[in-house]
């Protein structure tokens, strides 16, 4: 027997970085799952227009909003660990004499984008989903 | 002082169930592991457990605490304000009876990041030249060779629990430690077998690795620093 809970271990919530990194993975599915059928819906509708319209439906705008949000998380969070990968946000693990702290906690521009990447997404998810759901009335202008 | 309930996790080989002990305790000054080894002494003598040193050091008490990877030694019951415990095997771990794993997994994959120096034998034998180290060498690796390979690093990462074959940050982090030894000359080798599949680059920076090593090593950002080594094509750890 193996202990633990195979792919539902991603969902412990032990710690921050943890959260961000299940949101990172199910949003990255979404994105697939929301854009790679696409070219193919456009081929079943008949046309670029009819499978447009499909994205006006109340479905579709949710869809879109999860959308927003998904693109939104992935790459602002996605930028915070390619920059760590890259070795530009580093720093050293600190010994305190009680409870040792990690180096990337004590790194405060890495704190900075761990905020900003949820300020960001939620405040783009607003913009987002206003247009989203209003944008017909402000932004389409002609006859 | 009121009894304290410990739920523990138990397997025989076949099935899995959870069974409840209530233990009078005089003080919350003692480790949940001597809970564990009270109740092994005076209730149930078929409980399995494996502890060796009790102070932090062997790293044999590893396992699940009231859901977080921890050495049941270093563990008080203080810490824990519940009069409830739950207590399981740990995580992405083999169980071969009740509270005790397989950790061979975890020392194979040790044992491939080669985790010792390597040199020329020559240079170290029959040469009359000491190898010296300078106080800011030792610095760059001094905090990742606490790990003392208790394996709840490896317990903790969601990567583990979906691949198996990903070397997991024990291993990695021994992959840093040695590299990063000024001592040392084997980065080339040990960059090609981390610079692969299943070595540094399933990491996805969940970071629970850190969050929970009893040592304070930080297995998580040994990892960040190969994957940057690695992308510069550094000749030696940055």
């Amino acid at each position: 027997m193996r202990a633990g809970r195979g792919v539902l271990e991603w969902f412990r919530r032990l710690n921050l970085e943890r959260i961000y990194f299940v949101i990172h993975r199910l949003t990255g599915i979404y994105l697939v799952l929301y854009i790679f059928p696409r070219p193919y819906l456009v081929l079943l509708s008949g046309s670029w227009e009819e499978a447009l319209r499909l994205d006006m439906t109340p479905i579709g705008k949710m869809l879109a909003i999860i959308f927003i949000f998904s693109i939104l998380f992935h790459g602002i969070n996605g930028l915070r660990i390619v920059l760590i990968e890259l070795g530009l946000i580093s720093g050293r693990p600190l010994r305190h004499p009680i409870k040792p702290i990690p180096a990337l906690r004590a790194n405060k521009l890495h704190l900075t984008l761990i905020v900003a990447t949820i300020v960001l997404t939620v405040v783009g998810m607003v913009v987002g989903s206003y247009l989203v759901l209003y944008g017909k009335e402000h932004l389409l202008v002609g006859p | 002082m009121p009894a304290l309930t410990v739920k523990v996790k138990r397997f025989d080989g076949k099935k899995s169930w959870w069974q409840e002990y209530k233990v009078d305790i005089k003080s919350r000054k003692i480790s949940v592991l001597d809970v564990l080894v009270k109740i092994k002494e005076e209730q149930d003598p078929t409980l399995a457990i494996r502890y060796s040193c009790r102070m932090a050091i062997c790293g044999s008490c590893g396992m699940v605490i009231n859901g977080v990877p921890r050495l049941a030694c270093q563990t008080l019951l203080a810490e824990i304000k519940d009069d409830t415990i739950t207590v399981e095997p740990m995580w992405n771990h083999r169980v071969i009876k009740d509270l005790v794993v397989d950790t061979e997994p975890n020392f194979e994959k040790l044992r491939k990041v080669k985790p010792y120096i390597i040199r020329d034998l020559k240079e170290i034998y029959e040469s009359d030249m000491e190898i010296g180290q300078k106080p800011e060498e030792l610095e760059k690796y001094y905090n990742f060779a606490y790990c003392i390979e208790c394996g709840l690093c490896m317990a903790a990462c969601p990567i583990l629990a979906t691949n198996d074959r990903f070397l997991g940050p024990m291993a990695l982090n021994a992959a840093y430690r040695w590299s990063a030894d000024s001592r040392d000359r084997g980065w080339e080798e040990r960059a090609k077998i981390i610079d692969a599949e299943d070595g540094v680059w399933p990491c996805h920076l969940a970071y629970t690795c850190s969050a929970v090593c009893p040592r304070g090593v930080d297995p998580g950002f040994s990892i960040q620093l190969l994957k940057a080594s690695l992308i510069r094509r550094a000749k030696r750890v940055l």
